[in-house]
């Protein structure tokens, strides 16, 4: 199998948040990329993760540390896979959401 | 497990980060009959199972799939062995799965699937839908929700019920509250239908027999007790100590306070009934009456476990009140204090007690 990681992520500022947009899978291989991409702490991150297609608890533990070493990280958009794993754990409510990347600007 | 069914796949991989990607893409012509909810569900679960047999340093791992009656088994094996489940897992496979189990070289799961609903897939639309007596809409969101039912239902395990009869409850709890729900009002289903499937299974517990099922033994030990404590009160012209009472029985004091616990979890039934011979007395009139939760048998037996973390003399109210069957106001003339004060140490002592037990108690909601 010609293995390129399944995941695409670019990264953008839009305010003062810094934001990933996330394309792909967010599993043991690829959660690492997500999680590395963030590691100047105490920022204000938000994750586009409207194109996420798959996430396992790889996955959302990453998105646990990004929260545990940020200020404030808030998720866009999440994909139905990503609701549901959330809800599946019952972290529906450890992270605000915001339905787009404008909604960001009426969050402080 | 249940046996077997055809084994669907088979599969060796590489003890590498990208095999959980790799199993996905090699089982996703299985899943594709499954609607999206359920296919997302079975990969999350294939990725779990491979990510804990990923490691460095390890033999391949192998992936077998059988497909059975209501949906898939899925076993990850590998030689080098397999890290247990952590809490995210755990929950996942609890979630998901009716049954998992995991050793030191294997970890397997059977997964249901397929209710047949086609087409919708937002949840949004489905609890509309469904608040409008959309019975297809109502069975979809019952079969998504499953899960929960289940979860709730294992928090009641030590009641001594048996397990499936208690999923069965739960999941009339997670009918009722289906039925209920009302989307627009803003509150979480989640929330709405934990609640609805807890009071299910509480009202279960209260109506059933399950006080009959204290083991024979404890119960036995527990009229002992009584029997000997009356008799070294006579003797000694006070009420013994729980250590002196263990003494005197020949057992550990630990026992004996869950014996006498467990005998008085025999009239929890009745916390809301007059307790016998006791005229205007109920077992429940300490009980702060905003919370609705009964003490539960199980958490009675758990009691003797945590009573050493009361101070002595709420120890002693707490021993008056339940093993003595005394009134508030005896046992306010008994301990020098006002029958206020006894209630508002009761109060407090349970409190504290039913934190210990269920510290979920403690976070609200």
């Amino acid at each position: 199998m010609a293995d390129q990681p399944p995941i695409e992520m670019s990264l953008a500022q839009h305010g003062t948040w810094r934001v990933a947009h996330v394309r792909g899978d967010l599993d043991l291989a690829t959660a690492p990329h997500l999680e590395s991409s963030f590691e100047e702490p105490d920022g204000h991150v938000a994750l586009d993760l409207a194109k996420v297609r798959f996430i396992d608890s790889s996955g959302l533990r990453a998105l646990v540390s990004i929260r545990e070493h940020q200020a404030r990280v808030v998720l866009i958009a999440p994909s139905p896979v990503v609701q549901r794993l959330l809800s599946l754990t019952g972290m529906t409510d450890a992270f605000p959401v915001a339905s787009s990347l404008a909604a960001l600007d009426s969050m402080e | 497990m249940t046996a077997p069914g055809a084994q669907v796949l088979r599969l060796e991989l590489p003890s590498e980060p990208a095999a959980p990607a790799m199993a996905r893409r090699a089982a996703a012509d299985l899943a594709s009959h499954l609607r999206s909810v359920d296919r997302a569900d079975l990969m999350v679960l294939l990725s779990e199972l491979i990510a804990a047999a990923v490691g460095e340093r390890r033999r391949p791992l192998t992936v077998s799939i059988w497909r059975t009656a209501p949906g898939f088994r899925l076993e990850v094996r590998s030689a080098s062995g397999v890290e247990p489940p952590d809490d995210l897992a755990r929950v996942l496979f609890d979630r998901l799965t009716p049954r998992w189990s995991a050793s030191e070289e294997s970890i397997e799961v059977e997964f249901e699937a397929t209710w047949p609903f086609e087409g919708i897939e937002s949840e949004e639309e489905l609890f509309l839908r469904a608040a409008a007596g959309d019975a297809r809409a109502k069975g979809e969101l019952a079969h998504r929700y499953r899960g929960l039912a289940r979860a709730i239902s294992r928090r009641f395990a030590r009641s001594g019920l048996r397990r499936d009869d208690l999923e069965q409850v739960a999941q009339v709890g997670l009918v009722h509250a289906l039925a209920r729900f009302d989307p627009e009002r803003g509150v979480k289903f989640t929330t709405f239908a934990a609640r609805t499937i807890d009071g299910e299974l509480k009202r279960y517990l209260r109506d059933s027999s399950w006080s009959l099922r204290v083991p024979r033994g404890l119960q036995e030990l527990g009229l002992e007790a009584n029997r000997m404590a009356a008799d070294l009160t006579q003797r000694e012209g006070r009420e013994p100590s729980l250590q002196e009472l263990a003494a005197a029985l020949d057992v550990d004091m630990r026992e004996v306070g869950q014996a006498l616990l467990a005998r008085r979890s025999l009239d929890a039934v009745s916390l809301e009934t007059p307790v016998a011979g006791k005229e205007g007395l109920r077992l429940g009139d300490s009980l702060p009456s905003h919370d609705e939760r009964l003490i539960s048998a199980p958490e009675w037996a758990d009691l003797s476990l945590v009573l050493d973390h009361l101070p002595e003399r709420e120890r002693h109210i707490i021993y008056l009140r339940f093993f003595e069957d005394l009134s508030q106001s005896e046992i306010a003339a008994r301990v020098g204090v006002s029958q206020m004060h006894v209630s508002r140490l009761l109060a407090r002592s349970i409190g504290a007690l039913r934190r210990v037990i269920d510290p979920e108690l403690t976070g609200g909601d």
